[in-house]
């Protein structure tokens, strides 16, 4: 591929890649750092891109593995030093805090789903993509997405629930201490 | 199937706290064009040619010990020309690939020691035995070689392994074109595997098999597919093993028991069970008969998709 080809490859997808990395990354993901090692992956391997198949397909797959990536490695320095990635802070209307939290409370409860899972279920629940659409990026068959979707939602759900338990018991320790 | 977000209000059920959630989270904001441009000096968009030391394709075990006793046996004839039996060292010497490499539980197992033995005759690389490919190489300088040594040392533990990424630079700064470079690649995949670096690992291996016709292309093709399952990329990993015919038993055992526990992971249950059970029916004692006979016990909870 040429550097003109390069090039175009980058300036047509990169925004679309940028909303990928931020919806499967969530709000404490560093967009900019991970779209691009998007691209220098994409940019190395362009050569064992195959002709027939689906550029965006190809893309996603690695949008997914570096996020997945960062997410691995934001968990552990989250083990060394927990207050070291806290999300961003949020200034203004009460609105965008509250937006703030939830986000953050949904991600939370969204690193209990199966990677897998997850995937299928941000691109439906949150970029309200269909089916089809979600079974091309992801290289699957629209059944397959569905039972990902099924299983994703279940295990939401449950993370949800675990959530909110721990929450409720830290609070009566509170109050207990009060 | 509707979405939580549009079939559920009100936060008095769990569904419906989940719906609240999903519905406040924001959508991303756009990338700034300041931020594109940013990116676009920073990235490498004209594509550079990798090395041609790094295109690999032998078993790496075998290779590696093979090359560094012959690597050795040239270093210490050009310091010693008068001990060593044999007529003058050879312009070009042979790199021997012998079948079939003994797996271990990757392909990347421990090395057997680097003995050093004399250079085969000139004659050698014309006329190959059935079991035995010669292929011409030029001798590689005796600190490339003492180099090398060092660096599979390092690599062989986990402990040194960060050691021998760094030696590996070391090597490619002092010798870029060096007769040993492959080699070298080959120690920086099992230094790699050795880190739990298996993004990298896998890089390198799809270098070496993008080869025409590597040899020993299924158990690297294998070794490939395993690092892919354990980053959960069951769908490349299942086409990496796709036709894959293997020459052992233990690459085998290796091969349907990553196969099984792939289609589980992709919920394909009823192909998984039938590897499974293709599983245990050849290795009944097998390293992974437990885990196969944990799997095909708890099946009937398992919805076929």
């Amino acid at each position: 591929m040429t550097a003109p080809d390069l090039d175009s490859l980058y300036r047509h997808h990169v925004r679309r890649v940028s909303t990928w990395a931020r919806r499967l990354g969530g709000p404490t993901l560093d967009v900019e750092d991970a779209v691009q090692e998007v691209f220098l992956i994409a940019c190395r391997r362009y050569a064992e891109f195959e002709p027939g198949a689906k550029i965006t397909t190809w893309l996603f797959r690695i949008t997914s593995n570096v996020v997945r990536h960062q997410w691995r490695r934001r968990r552990f320095r989250h083990l060394v030093s927990p207050k070291a990635e806290a999300p961003p802070s949020v200034e203004g209307p009460v609105e965008r805090l509250a937006q703030a939290e939830a986000e953050s409370r949904l991600y939370l409860a969204l690193e209990s789903v199966r990677p897998l899972h997850r995937e299928a279920l941000i691109l439906f629940e949150l970029d309200e993509k269909s089916g089809e659409e979600i079974a091309e990026l992801l290289g699957i068959t629209v059944a397959s997405v569905w039972t990902r979707l099924h299983r994703g939602r279940n295990e939401l759900l449950s993370a949800v629930r675990r959530l909110e338990a721990r929450e409720a018991r830290s609070q009566s320790r509170k109050e207990r201490r009060r | 199937m509707q979405r939580l977000r549009e079939t559920y209000t009100g936060t008095e059920t769990l569904e419906g706290r989940v719906a609240f959630l999903l519905r406040a989270t924001p959508a991303p904001a756009p990338l700034s064009s300041v931020a594109v441009e940013r990116m676009a000096t920073v990235l490498p968009l004209a594509p550079k040619a990798r090395p041609s030391s790094r295109m690999l394709s032998w078993p790496i075990n075998l290779l590696l010990t093979v090359s560094l006793a012959l690597a050795s046996s040239v270093a210490l004839h050009r310091v010693q020309p008068s001990r060593l039996p044999v007529a003058p060292a050879p312009v070009a010497q042979p790199t021997i690939v012998e079948d079939p490499v003994t797996s271990t539980s990757t392909a990347l197992g421990s090395p057997t020691s680097v003995a050093p033995t004399a250079p085969p005759p000139s004659g050698a690389s014309s006329a190959p035995s059935s079991h035995i490919r010669v292929k011409a190489r030029s001798a590689p300088e005796p600190e490339e070689a003492a180099l090398l040594r060092r660096i599979l040392e390092l690599a062989k533990s986990p402990r040194g392994a960060n050691q021998a990424l760094d030696a590996i630079a070391d090597y490619r700064r002092r010798f870029p074109a060096g007769t040993l470079g492959r080699e070298a690649d080959l120690a920086e995949v099992r230094a790699d595997v050795a880190l739990d670096r298996r993004r990298e690992a896998i890089e390198t291996l799809d270098q070496l098999l993008s080869l025409s016709d590597p040899p020993r292309a299924a158990a690297l093709s294998l070794l490939r597919g395993e690092l892919l399952a354990k980053q959960d990329r069951c769908t490349e990993a299942l086409a990496s093993w796709s036709a894959l015919a293997v020459q052992s038993s233990g690459e085998n055992e290796r091969l349907l028991h990553g196969r099984a526990s792939c289609l589980a992971t992709l919920g394909r249950w009823s192909e998984s069970q039938a590897v499974y059970r293709a599983y245990l029916k050849a290795f009944p004692q097998g390293r992974f008969a437990g885990d196969a006979r944990v799997a095909l016990s708890g099946w009937d909870e398992q919805v076929d998709e």
